[in-house]
């Protein structure tokens, strides 16, 4: 017997049929309309922004007492947040901020259940020193323009790999 | 004066960007030496006095100690050090259980690799309160 010629009207929706039905949620918005991802608030990026400020405070204190501390040029907050802002864009995990000894800004992720550990290191020179050393005991290390998205976009998986271990 | 393997040696730190007493646990930013010293890392030998906790940071507090306070230490064994191709070198000057990692590389690139290695092989003691 053919079958019926049965043709579904436009709002024809085959999930109704097998799921009770249930309001719409932010995720649904996101899965069919990527754009709408934007107005939801999954960046950390206010909070690394919070935390780039106490890195500042920290080190014009520990400059005020100690005049042997390197201060961190401006310029080196300046690249550390155009580069937070970039691993924000790419789903990057928020890392753990914090300053060098030697003048510069250090982000840092560590994996929970192995020993792993990524780094970015920033002095302000439109540089970033970037390294990590997974579980498995794979390592990798570098050094890139700030703006050499091409290499950037490379390390960026390893540090999600780093935070997903 | 050699340093056995086995030896335990911490790294006083008196930043806050040095450790996360949220995750226990110590950062490569601990390990960065000042630019007046890029190749040294400066320590202090523990194995002889591990009976004793407040003998060491007596320690901290009086030859490392600034105006910045020390918040914790980073400890670990020599061997790392030896691993990463580095060595120990006594500097008794300032007292007698003193000693440097040398020569860290220039190149930050390959520095940060052996910082990455010493915070993984690192046991975090923050200060306990006086």
């Amino acid at each position: 017997m053919a079958a019926p010629n049965v043709s579904l009207s436009k709002s024809y929706h085959p999930a109704l049929q097998t799921q009770d039905y249930r309001p719409l949620r932010a995720s649904d918005e996101t899965m069919y309309n990527p754009s709408a991802a934007a107005d939801l608030d999954f960046s950390w990026l206010t909070e690394a922004k919070q935390q780039l400020q106490e890195v500042y405070q920290e080190v014009m204190e520990a400059g005020t007492l100690d005049s042997e501390v390197n201060l961190v040029p401006y310029s080196a907050y300046q690249d550390a947040f155009w580069l937070l802002e970039l691993l924000d864009y790419y789903n990057v995990p928020m890392p753990d901020i914090g300053w060098l000894a030697d003048g510069g800004i250090g982000l840092e992720w560590r994996s929970q259940n192995v020993k792993g550990i990524g780094t970015m290191s920033i002095y302000g020179d439109n540089q970033v020193v970037y390294g990590a050393s997974l579980g498995s005991g794979q390592k990798v290390k570098g050094t890139c323009k700030l703006t050499d998205l091409v290499e950037l976009l490379r390390f960026l998986p390893i540090l999600k790999d780093v935070c997903a271990q | 004066m050699n340093v056995p393997p086995d030896e335990k040696l911490t790294r006083f730190i008196s930043s806050k960007s040095g450790f996360s007493i949220a995750n226990k646990r110590v950062s490569y930013r601990a390990f960065i030496p000042p630019r007046k010293s890029p190749q040294e890392i400066s320590v202090y030998r523990i194995s002889t006095l591990i009976e004793d906790e407040n003998k060491i940071w007596e320690i901290g507090r009086k030859y490392v100690q600034g105006e910045n306070e020390i918040k914790a230490r980073a400890d670990f064994l020599a061997k790392v050090v030896y691993e990463n191709n580095l060595i120990v070198v006594a500097d008794t000057q300032v007292h007698e259980l003193h000693v440097n990692i040398m020569s860290l590389p220039i190149n930050k690139e390959d520095r940060d690799e052996i910082l990455r290695e010493l915070a993984l092989a690192s046991e975090l003691v923050p200060i306990p309160p006086e």
